[in-house]
């Protein structure tokens, strides 16, 4: 019993890990702001991020692709075009910056000749990824504002009520009747 | 298992948009839409070149460079385009692209003025999902409001 309480819910590893890769993005798009030392180790472990969500994602994957052409509703199309357009820039984002890499590459002992090209690719596809990303969280919006309601809003209010006793005790409802 | 042949398959597929990217850049197309840049500076993958090749001196072709392919030929075009390229052979410093002066160096942070570009990229992300969220929402109450009305 202790076992399955503790055991994390899909749906709040999803928020969990989804919450993460939208914070690191949202830095990984700002260099100046990390600093480039931390914005290329990010972008490397952003990659390994898309993996975790693709793996957390899989069975959708799946299930979209076997009938992306037969019965697949339209949103769900959208959704599928919308993500192998971000598969694809990710990709070339992660690759490019690795390929103009500064300080991470040569710490691990691989030192590349930049090129013009990977720097123009990178930028192109940083700034195409905020666009497509910002449409990613808008098809999902629904989706965030439930389940950040079940669990962080909802959470964090019971919290506050039990940290004011003397307010919930001098309403006649309990505290989970809310 | 599952996990791994998945991860597996992932990796896969992003081996097959890097190496079509790879492919891009060496392509005649990617020449033809930058005729001026060197071959390695486009992306290019560097090529063995023997001396002998070169400069005609080492005709034993016992020594060989590792030299990209185009650059002797174009780096003369690309002059001006760099800001240290007239220095660096005299002084040994290497050469930085122009614009770069102001980056912060070493893999430094930039400070309170490279918050902007976050906020920036965070105010674009919650306007397109403003418009396209809220705007769904929004048709969605338009289409009920009309179904009430013809129920009605």
């Amino acid at each position: 019993m202790q076992a399955k309480r503790n055991r994390l819910s899909p749906t709040k590893a999803n928020l969990i890990v989804d919450g993460t890769i939208f914070a690191a993005f949202l830095v990984a798009t700002a260099p100046h702001f990390s600093g480039l030392l931390i914005h290329e180790w990010l972008g490397i472990a952003f990659g390994a991020a898309i993996i975790t969500h693709l793996l957390l994602h899989w069975p959708w994957l799946v299930a979209t692709t076997r009938r992306i052409l037969t019965t697949a509703p339209r949103q769900a199309r959208i959704n599928y075009v919308l993500n192998t357009l971000l598969f694809l820039d990710i990709t070339l984002l992660v690759f490019t910056g690795l390929m103009i890499s500064k300080f991470a590459l040569p710490q691990l002992g691989v030192t590349l000749s930049p090129g013009i090209l990977w720097r123009s690719v990178h930028t192109l596809t940083a700034d195409a990824a905020v666009f497509i990303v910002g449409l990613h969280v808008a098809l999902h919006w629904g989706w965030i504002t439930k389940t950040v309601g079940r669990y962080v809003v909802t959470p964090v209010a019971d919290a506050l009520r039990q940290l004011a006793p003397s307010r919930s005790t001098q309403t006649t409802a309990t505290p989970k009747e809310f | 298992m599952k996990v791994i042949v998945r991860t597996l398959i992932i990796l896969a597929a992003a081996l097959i948009v890097v190496a079509a990217a790879v492919g891009f850049a060496q392509s005649s197309f990617a020449v033809a839409l930058a005729p001026n840049l060197p071959a390695e500076e486009r992306g290019e993958a560097p090529v063995f070149v023997t001396d002998a090749e070169t400069a005609g001196a080492d005709a034993t072709g016992s020594s060989v460079t590792f030299s990209a392919a185009g650059t002797t030929a174009s780096d003369a075009t690309q002059a001006g385009t760099t800001t240290a390229d007239t220095g660096a052979a005299d002084t040994g410093e290497a050469p930085v692209l122009a614009g770069e002066g102001s980056r912060p160096g070493h893999g430094e942070a930039g400070g309170i003025q490279g918050v902007l570009p976050l906020a920036k990229n965070f105010a674009i992300m919650a306007l397109i999902v403003g418009v396209v969220a809220l705007g769904s929402q929004g048709l969605a109450r338009l289409r009920q409001g009309r179904m009430r009305l013809q129920a009605r």
